[in-house]
């Protein structure tokens, strides 16, 4: 028996040393990065001749240089979109060797490549105040949704007035602010039609149970299925068997792990890595100082959300040498967990100048863990350290009123109402649907009101009535 | 008259065993009533291999469980399990096969060859990280409670470190839907899979020797350790099979969705747990059987597939299910007062 245990316990360390040294660890080959004459990898043409052009003059900047040409956008003729779009499509520059090395390991490229692009829906364009106030049927926050002129569809009946078309709906989390939010927008969108019943299931982050909902939606033979998947790779084989069934399939916000998908809404994760990016450079410039260190609280690895954000906020920060990234720590979506990373960053690192939150849990966390640190001004000449947040919970936008956020790059739930119009424009086939349906971009949110690159930000006052969750007291 | 007061009484005897006895089964037929009174495609094809597509994998994962409890013993491993086996194997198959030159993940993370030995390494590795739990409670006398939940832990902390985070892709994997999507006579292979390891096992407890010493490791270790049972060897052998158990569960998840992720599972050890619980085994060791699981895992999973047909929201569902596992084992511990 003794020796039997023994060998079971030598054989079973062999088995975790093996897979955990020998296999790599998880860690992928860096790339080669090549002896390019300029900084940058060769940009791929971008379609837009104004923009491709101007890759090109950028291709050798770095540093004081790099800023003076992000600073002289404006005056060659670029829109605030055009600016915008210029940052979210730059290419990566070799200029910060950490970075693209970073950049490259991390497969962003990828990510950035397989995310939706494109022009919106129409042409359509978002202006402020445009919307419409709601009580979220589910949470009973007050909301505004920003987006119902697109894809509008008047209230009332939808394609035969006389049939009842029945919409599945599955998502996770209705105990999670971001996402009980997103089940209201479509609810409240599917409630508009008296002959649209919706049926509202909650996955509760098990994707097995997520594809046994899906499976039941296809018995049950439904009419269209709108879907919230939390990663990829496990939501393509039941979303491939819904369509098989005929019935039509909608995402929105993060993408199923197929390509035979009716049709995606996705949200604007590459402007929010861009826009956080813009404002690090932006900010720093206005203290006088390119270099600085930066701490990256991110959300989970392998996540669509975190991987284009972080990407595209890395590429606009590797034109610059002094940037030091000085740790990524991941948490699983929890607050908790990030508000740990926070803490242990804070006692590793004795000079942190930026703390970069791929969601509105980590920037929070980090704002916390800071304050209870009592380095809030722990910068040199007892600066304040930046903080660069995502997600426009009612709480981070507050943060920002009061000075402890530096920036917001808003990201809503308020999308799934979009979703819904588009499903029941397949559903109904009241109009043909593009397979990919872009949200427009939202300008970040900074407490005065600033001019960034030549792009204007709006404050949080004119942001609020968009922003998600529960009213703050 | 008194003899037929005494017949009758008699009769209400037997009627109130034989419901007693044969509860969980009348609970069962309940739900299938329930099911087709609320729901017009409920007994469609499509919805039942939904529900016995579950029921073999949570089933799986409760067998293993209640073997683990019949010997008065816990494991909360066997979700963080589900993940790690498959992951572990994936990357031990890809150091195998490297060395002959072929590759088995491409393109970052889709898996295209190596099928075979990936399934055998998933078996392997879940059954010896079992009985690395049992040979630690054993020997080191750390209540299994603490061991499984610390390996839950390092399992899960070393699914991250091999894959890096990422999902694994299996839809260029020829063959690796079959377990979790083909149909034998419109059954699921996977449900009939579960079957028969169920069968094995109820059969192996019921009449061998090996089930004598399972139940009476678990019912009294003292009376068992002086009757010569090695009550050690058999609490071992139960975090083995439950390590295989998760392996299979893991599978079965696997290639129903088609790819590797390492959260799945997480959470499936509570669910095992509530599920053996149902089925009347005890957190007390040696009572119960393994039938009674099986039928708890298929009460449990139509009724959360009738919870989903209805449109019910999740927080009510949760309470339902709460409120199932209590009365389950509030009527067990009333059975066994009363027997």
């Amino acid at each position: 028996m003794k020796r039997v245990s023994k060998l079971l316990y030598v054989l079973l360390i062999l088995v975790m040393v093996f897979s955990v040294v020998g296999c790599g660890g998880g860690e992928k080959e860096p790339a080669q990065t090549g002896d390019n004459q300029t900084n940058t990898e060769q940009p791929a043409a971008t379609g837009n001749e104004k923009l491709d052009a101007l890759y090109q003059e950028v291709a050798g900047l770095q540093g004081e240089e790099a800023l003076k040409f992000f600073e002289g956008l404006k005056d060659k003729g670029l829109s605030d979109a055009e600016i915008l779009q210029f940052f979210i499509d730059l290419p990566l520059s070799q200029a910060n060797e950490q970075i693209a090395k970073m950049y490259k390991d991390e497969g962003f490229e990828m990510y950035s490549k397989s995310y939706p692009k494109g022009e919106t829906y129409n042409g359509f364009q978002w202006s402020k105040g445009s919307g419409t106030k709601i009580t979220g049927p589910f949470s009973k926050n007050d909301l505004k949704l920003p987006f119902t002129d697109y894809v509008a569809l008047p209230e009332g009946p939808v394609g035969d007035a006389n049939k009842t078309y029945n919409i599945g709906v599955v998502f996770h989390g209705f105990s999670h602010p971001w996402l009980i939010n997103w089940a209201d927008a479509a609810k409240w969108e599917a409630d508009r039609h008296p002959n649209v019943k919706i049926n509202v299931q909650d996955a509760e982050f098990d994707n097995n149970k997520w594809a046994s909902i899906m499976d039941s939606f296809i018995a049950q033979k439904v009419d269209g299925i709108l879907v919230w998947p939390m990663v990829e790779a496990p939501t393509g084989p039941p979303v491939d068997r819904a369509v098989q069934a005929g019935i039509p399939v909608v995402s929105v916000d993060r993408t199923a792990g197929t390509q035979d998908i009716t049709s995606r809404i996705t949200g604007n994760f590459p402007a929010n890595g861009a826009q956080a990016g813009m404002y690090a450079i932006w900010k720093l410039a206005q203290e006088g100082d390119l270099n600085a260190k930066v701490v990256m609280l991110r959300k989970p690895l392998g996540s669509t959300a975190d991987a284009v954000r972080t990407g595209h906020f890395l590429k606009v920060l590797s034109y610059f040498p002094g940037i030091e990234i000085l740790k990524s720590y991941h948490d699983t979506d929890n607050r908790e967990e990030a508000f740990t990373n926070a803490q242990s960053a804070l006692q590793a690192y004795p000079e942190i100048d930026i703390f970069f939150g791929t969601g509105d849990h980590e920037a929070l966390a980090a704002l916390e863990a800071t304050k209870m640190a009592n380095r809030l001004e722990s910068r040199k000449d007892g600066k304040k350290i930046i903080f660069l947040s995502i997600d426009d919970s009612k709480e981070a936008i507050t943060q920002v009123k009061d000075g402890l956020f530096e920036v917001n790059t808003p990201y809503t739930p308020l999308i799934s109402d979009i979703g819904m119009r588009v499903l029941l424009n397949i559903v109904t086939k009241s109009a043909e649907m593009p397979k990919d349906v872009i949200t427009p971009n939202i300008p970040m949110v900074t407490q005065k009101g600033d001019v960034i690159f030549g792009m204007q930000t709006q404050t949080p006052d004119q942001w609020y009535e968009y922003t998600f969750g529960p009213a703050l007291n | 008259m008194a003899s037929d007061t005494s017949s009758i009484n008699g009769g209400y005897r037997v009627s109130a065993k034989l419901i007693k006895d044969n509860m969980l089964i009348i609970i069962l037929l309940l739900e299938l009533i329930i099911g087709v009174i609320l729901s017009p495609v409920f007994l469609g094809k499509t919805n039942i291999q939904s529900i016995l597509i579950n029921t073999a994998i949570f089933g799986l994962l409760a067998v293993g469980q209640s073997l683990v409890m019949l010997v008065k013993e816990i494991d909360l491993s066997v979700g963080a399990m589900m993940a790690f086996g498959p992951i572990a194997a994936i990357a031990l198959t890809e150091k195998i096969l490297s060395g002959s030159g072929t590759e088995i993940i491409v393109g970052g993370n889709y898996v295209v060859d190596g099928l075979l030995l990936i399934v055998i390494l998933v078996l392997l590795i879940s059954a010896l990280i079992g009985i690395l739990n049992g040979i630690i409670r054993v020997k080191a006398q750390v209540p299994s409670l603490i061991v499984t939940l610390g390996m839950m832990y390092v399992l899960s902390g070393m699914s991250y470190i091999l894959s890096g985070g990422y999902s694994l892709y299996l839809t260029n994997l020829e063959g690796a839907k079959s377990l979790g999507n083909n149909m034998i006579a419109g059954i699921p292979v996977n449900f009939i899979l579960f079957l028969v390891i169920g069968v094995l096992v109820i059969l192996v407890l019921k009449y061998t020797k090996v089930g004598h010493r399972i139940y009476s490791t678990g019912g009294n270790e003292k009376a068992a350790i002086y009757s010569g049972i090695n009550t050690n060897f058999w609490k071992i052998m139960a975090f083995g099979i439950s390590g295989v158990c998760a392996g299979a569960a893991a599978l079965i998840y696997s290639s129903r969705l088609q790819s590797v992720e390492t959260i799945q599972g997480s959470g499936y050890e509570l669910i095992s747990i509530a599920i053996a619980v149902i089925g009347g085994i005890t957190l007390e060791g040696g009572r119960g059987n393994i039938f009674g699981a099986i039928i708890a895992s298929a009460i449990l999973c139509i009724m959360l597939n009738i919870l989903s047909l209805v449109g019910l929201i999740a927080w009510y569902k949760t309470i339902i299910i709460g409120l199932i596992i209590i009365g389950a084992a509030s009527q067990h511990a009333f059975s066994r007062r009363t027997a």
